[in-house]
């Protein structure tokens, strides 16, 4: 039986996510839309939408495909179902097709979730079939559009970390040696930095020194500690609205809770920091349960 | 969206070979860090500023950067031999960086050592 001679690595992003070979990266990402490739050259899009609140999946399907058409310049001809291919989530529903544009030509597959109501479309730069074994069929089946536990990963550009599924993204940035995702759920904010290269980083400075340069707002003074990635430093405070809030007690209700633990993983070379800022409590969870909590 | 045509010219620019300047002096600093010094042209403007001061208005003038430790592994890394995609892998190597991000820090650094005209860039070998 033929078998698929890759390592394969798992991507995770807002939502999403899927199985991909190692040496594949990404070369371009957006909320709702991925370019994955090998050596810069396109291997797989992937692109992902809500459905609206009332639709008829006939009608909705036509739309996706015409505006995906107009949109990548491709024509889209239906294809049907491989004999072979199942996949692990049952509430997946399969539209398989090929594609062909003036350069070049694939397969791919719509997936709608009756759970979720999600609908995605997969696009494979190449027209190898999609059937069991191959390396689409195993992309495909480990393709999942929303997460399964109560925990979303978040899994690209060496980031792994897990946030309850509640939390959505709001921004983002992957700029070279420096990451941020923002993520909120009501009024409590999530926020994950990545710094990199630590040894360089950290060549002239401390870690608390580096914190406070990156955040100037930290108050008071940063307990240590130490996770399973490595040392940690830890701040929490709690401030007012507005400018000498506290002086006038009314005000007292207003303030917000900040938490932020930043951690040098000496292992990845990287600096790790989370920020959770809510206007409830101290959000010692999330911290906890975060990339660069206590691994209980 | 991905547009197979374009990133094929991509795939050839990490190919190429990327080679010192011979006339940049290199003077290494007690902290690491890396002088570079080079010859640099005058813009024309200045020239002619130049010459409505002085009979013989200078066309060059020296030049010097300072690369950090990141700079300087990127600069020893240019051998003349090295293309770019393997110049990246190693940097990546060095510091522990997914492909990607030195990717970009590395062709960023590059583009402007050429632009300085401190590297020449040669195409590969067919």
């Amino acid at each position: 039986m033929l078998k698929i001679n890759f390592l394969m690595k798992k991507i995770a992003w807002n939502g999403i996510s899927l199985k991909i070979p190692t040496p594949w990266e990404i070369d371009s990402l957006q909320a709702d839309h991925l370019i994955i490739g090998k050596n810069s050259s396109p291997e797989i899009e992937i692109k992902w939408t809500d459905a609206p609140g009332q639709f008829t999946l006939e009608k909705y399907l036509k739309k996706f495909i015409a505006k995906s058409q107009k949109l990548l310049h491709i024509k889209i001809h239906e294809l049907s179902t491989p004999l072979s291919f199942k996949h692990p989530v049952k509430t997946f529903e399969f539209f398989f097709f090929s594609w062909e544009s003036a350069s070049s030509k694939g397969n791919g597959t719509l997936i709608f979730c009756t759970l979720c109501k999600r609908l995605t479309m997969i696009r494979f730069f190449s027209d190898s079939q999609i059937i069991s074994p191959s390396l689409p069929h195993s992309i495909l089946t480990s393709y999942l559009d929303h997460p399964m536990a109560d925990q979303a990963d978040w899994q690209l550009f060496g980031l792994d970390f897990s946030a309850p599924k509640r939390f959505k993204l709001i921004e983002y940035s992957f700029k070279p040696g420096y990451y941020t995702l923002i993520l909120k759920h009501e009024k409590t904010t999530l926020t994950v930095f990545s710094w990199g290269p630590a040894s360089f980083l950290l060549s002239t400075s401390g870690l608390s020194e580096f914190a406070t340069q990156r955040l100037p707002g930290l108050k008071g003074f940063a307990t240590a500690g130490h996770c399973p990635r490595g040392s940690y430093l830890e701040w929490s405070f709690r401030q007012g609205r507005f400018k000498n809030a506290e002086i006038l007690p009314v005000f007292n209700r207003y303030e917000i809770f900040t938490i932020f633990r930043i951690c040098h993983d000496t292992h990845q070379n990287r600096i790790f920091g989370i920020q959770v800022v809510s206007p409830v409590k101290f959000e010692t969870n999330l911290i906890s349960r975060s990339m660069i909590g206590d691994g209980e | 969206m991905a547009n197979k045509k374009k990133d094929l010219a991509k795939v050839d620019a990490l190919l190429c070979i990327p080679e010192k300047n011979a006339l940049v002096e290199e003077t290494f600093l007690d902290s690491g860090d890396l002088i570079l010094s080079y010859q640099a042209l005058y813009k024309p403007f200045f020239i002619k500023i130049q010459k409505l001061l002085q009979k013989n208005p200078k066309k060059r003038f020296h030049r010097k950067i300072q690369l950090d430790s990141l700079g300087v592994d990127v600069w020893s890394l240019v051998d003349g031999i090295k293309n770019v995609k393997d110049i990246i892998e190693e940097f990546a190597l060095l510091h522990t960086l997914n492909y990607k991000e030195a990717e970009i820090s590395v062709t960023l650094f590059l583009r402007s050592l050429g632009e300085k005209g401190l590297i020449g860039i040669k195409e590969p070998k067919v």
